[in-house]
């Protein structure tokens, strides 16, 4: 029984890491500038094709090809912040303003790549890496690739936590995210924090679209298709929680494989559907918490501790607090 | 044709020649069918809006309700194409005729065939265009108008006037789908196809260029926003296909997508030097404004004005 389980279960891990190594950049755009950046798909893209790009000159080499796609994307994410970004932010404009600009960078990056992928015959392209299998678990093949997401994700995870609490950058980093003028008189370079900050979050958005064009097709629309899914991670995550981030990486990532091969063998839902959930689980958040569900807590724990105080203290059914 | 076989009939091509030939032999029924599909159009836009309002207007942060309306936009465009009983799926519906198709009846041969049935149905737009235009202009000028704006201006301020700023909000955007709903209906018939690819948010992105470069809250600039843009899509078609001819390895694509990566630009311009459009919102003209003509008269505020003082002295703001 449930011969598709095991390798369901697999798939939304793989695909749950990606959104983790994805969506870490946006939780951070969101907690230091505060900006929903829609245009951080796009990012997805770019590094999907630097794949395309290096794997044919160097096959095989994910180190190579994983630090050119990084290094490309925070070049580009740079270049995004210093072109569109910071003349708005410096001018203070309302967040409204700032979602127009990322909407309109973004549709300059998908459709500027569509031409070049139109010119140079790579509308729709293959990475050149090999995949091969490293294990097999209940008939299900553990490919390279699943074990690289996974490990990539586990390891991007810490060192991002190590850098944030550690470093004096990742400190200053936290400082701005909690208060900005406070950090500005405290001393700290902000422009080159805020700098150094795009230039993880274009990074790590590379990395996740080198890793998924691995085991995907890489076309212009790839990070676009996957621009909701991350925003509904980032909401689930609460917008700036870094532990949220990963619990709702993997939260999508199940609910958009598990979940949906479920619904597809026993209530016979059609796979076309399937980017359905994460729009459900966006709608939903939002509806139960309008604020999303955790939008100051910095651990997963304190997002616990929250929703127990808040069951405990629902004034339509007082209940006794359990001692 | 799998999807066309298990709905009925009505996606495949020979109903699409039956329908073009019912609609050039019995113009009452061409034209009612029209008319009862604009009103379901209408219909239907309305209760789009008014379900995806539910959301949008509950959430707190302002750009939420950007991404809810995204959500809600993508949900309909992936139910549609994986549902072949609503519209045909992902192939859509082909062979919707304009409601004068008959006419070309008349005229056996010639280009005036063609010409003279979209002709008249692009007058006919035309006119329901002008329509559109002035409801939002009488709607912007009367004394919802300002309530309008003075939600949009200061939510709290309006809330304390005992305004019941979720209802109209969510008026608004069911009166707002309405049109989008009469527009759909009218682009449909007129292009002869309905398919929900043609419906990707980068359309969504070109009616926002249109709306911020004519100037917010401000209908005469959208007219001219609107024409700026249709213009250069238009153009880049046109300019495509003379360009064929004298350039052989030009890739067609990339007129398509050099004219949203364009429209990119503009927004981006358009924001970062001049936020407030062409031509920036104006005042609104109450009968006070019309009856005392301040403009003549610079010293005078509106707030002085007998009577419809605090009318105006709220109109004022923007």
């Amino acid at each position: 029984m449930l011969e598709w389980l095991a390798g369901s279960i697999l798939l939304s891990l793989f695909n749950g890491s990606i959104y983790v190594v994805v969506s870490l950049g946006l939780t951070l755009t969101l907690a230091v500038v505060k900006l929903p950046n829609f245009a951080h798909a796009e990012f997805l893209t770019i590094g999907g094709y630097v794949g395309v790009i290096v794997s044919s000159a160097y096959p095989d080499n994910l180190l190579v090809i994983g630090a050119a796609a990084f290094l490309f994307c925070a070049a580009i994410a740079l270049a995004v912040h210093r072109v569109a970004f910071k003349p708005l932010m410096d001018r203070k404009v309302s967040i409204y303003i700032l979602v127009l600009a990322s909407f309109a960078v973004a549709q300059f990056i998908r459709y500027g790549v569509f031409s070049w992928a139109s010119v140079a015959g790579v509308l729709s392209a293959t990475q050149n890496i090999k995949v091969y299998s490293l294990a097999t678990l209940y008939n299900t093949e553990l490919t390279n690739v699943y074990a690289l997401a996974i490990v990539l994700a586990i390891l991007i995870s810490v060192l991002l936590e190590l850098f944030l609490k550690l470093t004096t950058m990742g400190k200053s980093m936290r400082a701005i995210a909690s208060n900005f003028d406070l950090a500005r008189i405290s001393g700290i370079n902000v422009p080159r924090v805020v700098d150094v900050m795009w230039i993880i979050a274009g990074g790590l958005g590379g990395l996740g679209g080198m890793v998924f064009g691995i085991y995907t097709t890489v076309t212009p629309v790839l990070g676009f298709n996957t621009l909701l899914d991350i925003f509904a991670v980032v909401i689930i995550a609460g917008l700036t929680s870094f532990t949220g981030t990963i619990i709702g990486g993997y939260i999508v990532g199940f609910s958009q494989n598990t979940l949906m091969d479920f619904l597809h063998y026993y209530f016979d839902v059609s796979f076309g559907y399937q980017p359905l959930l994460p729009f459900a689980l966006i709608i939903i958040i939002l509806l139960l918490k309008p604020t999303g569900l955790a939008p100051s807590s910095q651990t997963g724990l304190s997002l616990i501790r929250r929703f127990a105080r808040r069951s405990s203290s629902n004034p339509k059914e007082p209940e006794p607090p359990k001692e | 044709m799998l999807s066309g076989t298990a709905v009925g009939n009505i996606c495949n091509v020979s109903a699409m020649l039956s329908r073009e030939s019912i609609a050039l032999a019995y113009p009452a029924i061409s034209v009612s069918v029209w008319v009862i599909g604009l009103a379901f159009a209408m219909l239907a836009g309305g209760i789009m809006g008014l379900v995806v309002s539910y959301p949008a207007l509950r959430v707190k942060e302002e750009w939420f309700l950007s991404m809810i309306l995204l959500v809600g936009g993508e949900t309909f465009r992936i139910v549609v194409t994986n549902t072949p009983q609503i519209g045909c799926g992902f192939n859509g519906l082909a062979g919707i005729t304009t409601p004068f198709y008959w006419l070309s009846s008349y005229f056996p041969s010639g280009p005036l065939q063609a010409e003279v049935p979209t002709g008249l149905y692009a007058a006919v737009i035309v006119a329901l265009a002008l329509g559109c235009f002035v409801f939002a202009q009488k709607i912007c000028n009367s004394p919802y108008g300002r309530l309008l704006k003075s939600i949009r201006d200061d939510k709290v301020a309006a809330e304390s006037l005992a305004k019941d700023v979720s209802r109209v909000r969510k008026q608004i955007m069911v009166i707002g789908s309405v049109m989008a709903g009469l527009a759909g209906a009218l682009y449909v018939y007129y292009i002869g196809v309905a398919t929900p690819e043609d419906y990707i948010p980068a359309l969504t992105f070109s009616i926002w260029v249109m709306m911020i470069l004519g100037g917010f809250a401000n209908n005469r600039g959208l007219l001219v926003g609107t024409f700026v843009i249709t213009m250069l899509d238009r153009g880049s078609l046109v300019s495509g296909i003379l360009l064929q001819s004298y350039l052989a390895n030009l890739n067609p694509n990339l007129i398509v997508y050099g004219r949203y990566m364009v429209e990119a630009v503009i927004l981006l311009l358009l924001l970062v030097f001049r936020q407030k459009g062409i031509f920036p919102e104006t005042r609104i003209k109450t009968k006070a404004y019309t009856l005392f003509d301040f403009k003549k008269n610079n010293n005078a505020e509106p707030s002085n004005s007998p009577g419809e003082g605090p009318q105006t002295g709220g109109a004022a703001s923007g």
